[in-house]
């Protein structure tokens, strides 16, 4: 739990995340050492904690040394007003990212001052949702470079709908 | 208990090769199936297209605002969070606001079946069968997302589709159990509301599947009906006195529809068949067979008169207190 709450803080979201402390369930993942943390309504935690089932509420991250947030998990981190790393694309880009692909520079056309080169962000559409969870290849100023992959798709929503396509 | 099958006719034979079925389906069909023809000639286009707006994510007015920019051409339905969909440019299943759980493509007798339910938050309900996770996600809307939603599936590669569904639609009041319907009991729950949109032959989907006009055996129909049965007595065990129950399939045989709740009807006191707003209703003579009076509360749908697929829904309340 102080893991989980050293993780909120890091992302600016401990407020957000301490008001639905009871609504917060830890599971063993299939690697013991990582734990998953779902966001599951108040009723529905009480009844997983009880009768244990395959899946409950949202899952909205993994657990090991950090959190790190799943897409749905960064999409409600995000909208919570949480201090996320990011870039913006342009419509262009968002429909690169929904097939999978990564994105070049000259599609962002807005990023977080501080990004670091291999960081981990949330790539944002013109609308500000969350569309995919991404890498920086480079650090800020060079992310808007021309015709180059500045930022990789590590996960997008388009992903589960290409998988049944497959 | 068997199938029906009524005698071929000169207009059955016609019927079956104009529109490629099995005579004795037509055969079935002419015996309860009003304005045949036009059924059939409904089931010859494609269905059509409704979503539901996934209120927990987006306001219906925002979502149509989105549509209408990409050249969507709605149109409301008797359901207000349901839309028609009219005309689209781009596929609807691929676009970014259904990526990202703003709504779900689901047919309008689907979510009839959810509205009949009475929901309202902070229930426990249970979704018998439950993936892929359109109705299952309906019911968590109409409950804001409080209270809980237990939802059974038996097949892992379908869980992972329902877990998909939730997540994208950002249902968060949901449990889901890898159980057959059948066993719920074992769960040791009480439900204030229970959904069992039953495995079926899918005869009212055959505009989306046509092989079924030609490869469903009665046997099929047999075996899906002992199924329902079974799983309606399931449910019935564990729903909360003065609880709801709503049954419903996606086929028009009668003996997965309202022969499964005659069954119940004679062998459960304490239950009542509750009226439906919207549907034709339900039969209660079928061939030579009488049937319960009170399944004229049953509803049917048929894709001639409703511009919908084939459906069924019966609204089955345990009463309280026997």
């Amino acid at each position: 739990m102080t893991l989980l709450k050293r993780s909120y803080s890091k992302l600016g979201c401990f407020d957000y995340f301490e008001q639905r402390s009871k609504c917060i369930l830890i599971k063993d993942g299939s690697n013991t050492k990582i734990r998953e943390v779902y966001l599951i309504s108040e009723g529905a935690s009480e009844l997983a904690i009880s009768v244990r089932p395959v899946h409950a509420g949202i899952l909205i991250g993994r657990l090991g040394n950090r959190l790190v947030l799943s897409l749905e998990g960064a999409g409600i981190a995000y909208r919570a007003g949480c201090k996320i790393p990011f870039v913006t694309v342009n419509e262009n880009g968002e429909k690169l990212i929904l097939y999978g692909r990564d994105v070049f520079g000259q599609s962002i056309i807005d990023a977080s001052i501080d990004i670091r080169a291999n960081q981990n962000l949330v790539i944002l559409n013109n609308k500000l949702e969350v569309v995919a969870i991404g890498r920086a290849r480079y650090p800020n100023p060079l992310l808007f470079k021309k015709d180059s992959i500045t930022v990789m798709n590590l996960l997008d929503v388009g992903y589960y709908l290409r998988l049944q396509n497959d | 208990m068997k199938v029906s099958i009524f005698p071929d006719s000169n207009i059955s034979k016609a019927l079956s090769v104009e529109f490629g079925y099995n005579e004795w389906m037509i055969s079935r069909y002419l015996e309860f199936i009003p304005s045949l023809k036009e059924c059939l000639l409904a089931m010859e286009i494609s269905l059509p297209k409704y979503i539901r707006i996934n209120t927990l994510k987006i306001s219906k007015y925002d979502l149509i605002q989105r549509l209408v920019k990409k050249d969507v051409v709605c149109e409301e339905t008797i359901l207000d969070d349901v839309l028609l969909i009219k005309k689209f440019r781009y596929p609807i299943g691929a676009m970014t606001e259904y990526l990202l759980g703003y709504y779900y493509i689901q047919d309008l007798t689907s979510c009839l079946a959810v509205e009949e339910l009475d929901i309202s938050p902070n229930q426990f309900n249970l979704d018998m069968a439950s993936a892929p996770g359109g109705k299952t996600s309906f019911i968590s809307q109409k409950m804001k997302n409080f209270g809980c939603v237990v939802a059974l599936e038996p097949s892992s590669r379908r869980i992972r589709a329902l877990k998909f569904n939730l997540s994208r639609c950002g249902v968060s009041n949901t449990c889901i159990y890898k159980l057959d319907g059948s066993f719920v009991e074992r769960l040791g729950l009480k439900f204030d509301r229970i959904l069992l949109d039953a495995p079926c032959s899918c005869e009212g989907i055959i505009a989306k599947d046509p092989l079924i006009k030609t490869n469903l055996i009665p046997r099929k129909i047999e075996s899906c009906m002992l199924r329902q049965v079974e799983l309606l007595r399931s449910a019935i065990k564990v729903i909360k006195p003065g609880g709801l129950i709503i049954y419903s399939t996606c086929t028009f045989a009668p003996e997965e529809n309202e022969l499964v709740i005659n069954n119940l009807l004679e062998t459960n006191t304490n239950i009542k068949i509750e009226p439906q707003k919207f549907g034709e209703r339900g039969l209660i003579k079928y061939g030579d067979i009488k049937l319960d009076n009170r399944l004229v509360d049953t509803r049917r749908f048929y894709p001639h008169f409703h511009n919908t697929s084939g459906f069924f829904i019966a609204k089955i309340r345990v009463l309280e207190g026997e």
